[in-house]
């Protein structure tokens, strides 16, 4: 196998992609997770404090949204994938490059993880606004919160090659999200801890463990607010590469069967 | 030799049955010529030609380019090709030039090369004018002519193009097929898929009717008017579906 030429097709299609993220998406992303950021953080921030949630409730929440932002990536990567197969139909054409399928799907894996985590990574600044005093930022460490970031951006990638093996067509393409992202996103703790699930209902806590999403969530949730009260970091960090592996594999194989490419 | 495809099948799932969409196809092309794959729709052209361009793999059979396997060095071979498919893939968020200019890039061209190239693209297809717009804006004969420079951008030596001409008026049929005669001249090898009888009457060295997935004949058109006794290509056409009608 020509591994040089396959890392220069890589490193140029890469290219090609993030000067169209720049040019015609990154603005409009970031200003939509801004959006969706704002209004949770502040509903979770302002709100319900006043019907009884803790203080402390719009800081976890708004640790969560940056997860939340790089896992609904997936979303919106899967229906312009689909869309593509059933309109121009480029990616016959990226096919037919000088690359074998399989390190196509690995290049697409990095280009989504990228385009997840620059905008996350943007938004950071905004939560620190809305938020001001109510999140301290002087304790969390570059290495952890990089780690964590690449991490999740990487299982936002595995997940949209996931997701997008799973959608037969544009017509269907709204039962994954209801019947598949939109369970695993409540139940990932997005909204809760783990170690409060684990308090209400043990078994289900357990059942929870085999949802990647909860790994991210308590990693990012143990940089930015500590490890007390969360799953331990490592733990997380490990567990969510290996569910990065196992669902990135399944997706882009189960990608390369269904488009029978080579 | 510089292709030849040997015992190439192709089955397909049709609802829970499987279905040979190419059966057994043997066929070869040498440098410097035209093969025209021609056959009545479903007959498995775009299919062949697909596989040729390894879209697809084949279920059995070999693809072998100069004696080797194609998939040894999928690389390599897909560097060798340019593929230009029926339907016009061009990327939409790019110009007619970054179309150009990043399909120069994925192929392994230089800056320089990829410049030369460009100037002489744009020239050859007229397509000074459009260098900038996008290529849903463009008509659809500017868009086969941007399809088939993408295509020529890395001066492949074998260039497979599926219904180049499909669609568009007469003057820019006639335009397209100079250009076709140009590359042969030029020692590339040219693998055409086409509904048009004329278009393989007047190109192509050898035309292989596929029937039902299978290579039906195989043969010079000249050979083939001289067996069927007819004047024209669209006359043993005709007389081919007749009998396979009749059978």
């Amino acid at each position: 196998m020509q591994y040089k030429t396959i890392i220069k097709t890589i490193y140029q299609l890469l290219k090609t992609d993030l000067f169209k993220f720049f040019k015609n998406t990154f603005v409009s992303d970031v200003f939509n997770k801004s959006i969706w950021i704002t209004c949770s953080i502040a509903i979770a921030n302002y709100i319900w404090p006043n019907i009884g949630m803790s203080e402390s409730f719009g800081s976890f929440m708004a640790i969560g949204a940056i997860v939340s932002c790089i896992y609904w990536d997936c979303w919106g990567v899967s229906v312009q994938f689909i869309a593509d197969l059933e309109g121009n139909n480029t990616t016959q054409y990226y096919l037919s490059l000088p690359i074998p399928a399989a390190w196509y799907f690995v290049k697409q894996a990095l280009f989504y993880a990228i385009r997840a985590l620059i905008p996350a990574v943007c938004i950071l600044p905004l939560i620190k606004i809305i938020l001001w005093h109510k999140l301290s930022l002087a304790h969390v460490q570059f290495l952890p919160f990089a780690l964590v970031m690449i991490t999740t951006s990487f299982f936002g990638a595995a997940l949209s090659l996931f997701v997008t093996s799973r959608v037969r067509d544009m017509n269907s393409i709204d039962n994954i999200s209801i019947r598949f992202l939109f369970p695993l996103w409540f139940f990932g703790g997005s909204q809760f801890s783990w170690y409060t699930l684990l308090n209400i209902s043990p078994l289900f806590a357990k059942l929870c463990l085999l949802n990647p999403l909860l790994y991210a969530m308590e990693s990012i949730r143990v940089v930015f607010l500590g490890q007390e009260g969360y799953l331990p970091f490592w733990t997380s960090i490990g567990v969510l590469w290996l569910f990065n592996l196992v669902i990135g594999i399944y997706g882009a194989r189960s990608l390369i069967k269904r488009l029978d490419c080579v | 030799m510089l292709l030849s495809a040997e015992n190439i099948s192709k089955v397909r799932l049709s609802g829970k049955q499987k279905k040979k969409i190419i059966d057994n196809v043997n066929f070869s092309i040498k440098r410097g010529k035209i093969v025209a794959l021609l056959g009545a729709n479903g007959a498995g052209k775009t299919t062949l030609s697909s596989l040729i361009a390894t879209i697809f793999p084949p279920t059995s059979g070999t693809l072998l380019f100069e004696g080797k396997s194609v998939y040894r060095d999928i690389c390599s071979y897909r560097k060798a090709i340019g593929y230009c498919p029926q339907k016009i893939n061009l990327d939409n968020d790019l110009s007619v030039e970054q179309n150009l200019r990043y399909a120069g890039r994925y192929m392994g061209l230089n800056d320089t090369h990829i410049k030369q190239q460009l100037d002489k693209c744009f020239e050859l297809y007229g397509l000074k004018n459009y260098t900038q717009a996008k290529p849903d804006t463009l008509s659809g004969g500017y868009g086969r002519r941007v399809l088939l420079a993408r295509a020529l951008m890395h001066n492949p030596r074998l260039l497979i193009l599926d219904e180049p001409t499909v669609g568009l008026d007469p003057h820019i049929r006639h335009q397209l097929w100079e250009i076709i005669k140009n590359l042969k001249e030029q020692g590339v090898a040219i693998i055409l898929t086409t509904h048009y009888l004329d278009e393989a009457e007047y190109l192509a060295d050898r035309v292989c009717v596929l029937d039902k997935g299978k290579v039906r004949l195989i043969d010079t058109p000249a050979g083939l008017k001289n067996t069927y006794k007819k004047s024209s290509l669209e006359d043993v056409f005709i007389q081919l579906l007749q009998e396979e009608a009749g059978a």
